[in-house]
């Protein structure tokens, strides 16, 4: 019976363009079927059987046992009789990001799409490597920026304190550079003041 | 003339939660409100069993019918969110 509803779902999903794929054997809890879209998504699809599905509470387990799809599938349906799909409420199942398909003896529907887990690691190794080195990269920046904030912080410790003793004083001529007449003339003092004096008007 | 559409009708689903005297088969089903005002207890076992019993309008018929039973039905799609969704077909004349 359920290998039966197996070959229908098969021909049903075959019909919206996909490719079935072998399943891996060595996973924990396996998959009944498994495709692969045409733009590469995996998709996995569980179909319980007659002893799976008990009760409500079977049920329930048999969506948090299929979670563990989601590490290796880009997409997981749950496929289940009509009966029992007017038991178990959809938004639970949507809530997991499971699709559903519903079954009886003479349709098969898609009635709930299901959501595209996305996976973190790249499956392009030319992208990990260039994930890795630009990792690398930010750390090495990282490293020299903390070395200098902290030279900058010991700089700005021993920077000396500016006085008006530490002010460059004027460089005066050496009075051995002037001509002989300059020397001790009292007109130079007078003259070099001239300008810097406010202007005064004889009224 | 007349023309048939297809369309989609959501019916809300009522829970309805009884109260069974499994001792007296004469004893009238009551609901757990109407249970607590008549007696003024809860429900004890062995007595009584509460029975949850969902059930929709049919969106066909306007008939009260079991939501399990919308499983048999070629028009259900889904029940979500407390919901029976399912096809619905319009006549228009």
């Amino acid at each position: 019976m359920i290998n039966l509803t197996e070959e229908k779902l098969k021909s049903y999903l075959m019909s919206k363009a996909m490719q079935p794929l072998s399943i891996d054997e060595s996973m924990e809890t396996k998959p009944n079927l498994s495709f692969q879209e045409g733009n590469g998504y995996k998709v996995f699809v569980k179909v319980p059987s007659r002893e799976e599905l008990q009760d409500r509470n079977a049920i329930l387990s048999l969506i948090l046992n299929s979670t563990t799809f989601r590490k290796t599938a880009d997409k997981v349906y749950l496929a289940l009789p009509k009966i029992y799909a007017s038991i178990i409420d959809g938004a639970i199942i949507q809530g997991q990001g499971f699709g559903l398909i519903t079954y009886d003896e003479k349709t098969i529907e898609e009635v709930i799409a299901p959501k595209i887990f996305e996976h973190q690691t790249s499956s392009n190794p030319q992208e990990n490597l260039a994930i890795e080195q630009l990792v690398s990269r930010i750390s090495q920046l990282e490293q020299t920026v903390q070395t200098l904030k902290s030279e900058i912080s010991q700089l700005k410790s021993i920077r000396p304190t500016f006085n008006d003793a530490a002010k460059p004083q004027k460089i005066e001529r050496a009075p051995e550079s002037l001509p002989s007449f300059f020397r001790d003339n009292a007109w130079l003092d007078i003259l070099s003041k001239r300008g810097k004096e406010p202007e005064r008007y004889v009224s | 003339m007349s023309a048939k559409a297809e369309n989609f009708a959501h019916t809300l689903i009522r829970s309805i939660r009884l109260v069974l005297d499994v001792e007296d088969v004469f004893s009238p089903e009551l609901t757990l409100e109407d249970f607590l005002k008549l007696h003024g207890k809860n429900p004890e076992p062995p007595k009584y069993r509460v029975v949850n019993v969902e059930i929709v309008t049919c969106s066909e018929d306007n008939q009260p019918i079991l939501v399990t039973e919308c499983g048999g039905c070629p028009r259900f799609i889904r029940r979500f969110n407390g919901h029976i969704s399912c096809k619905k077909i319009l006549t228009i004349e």
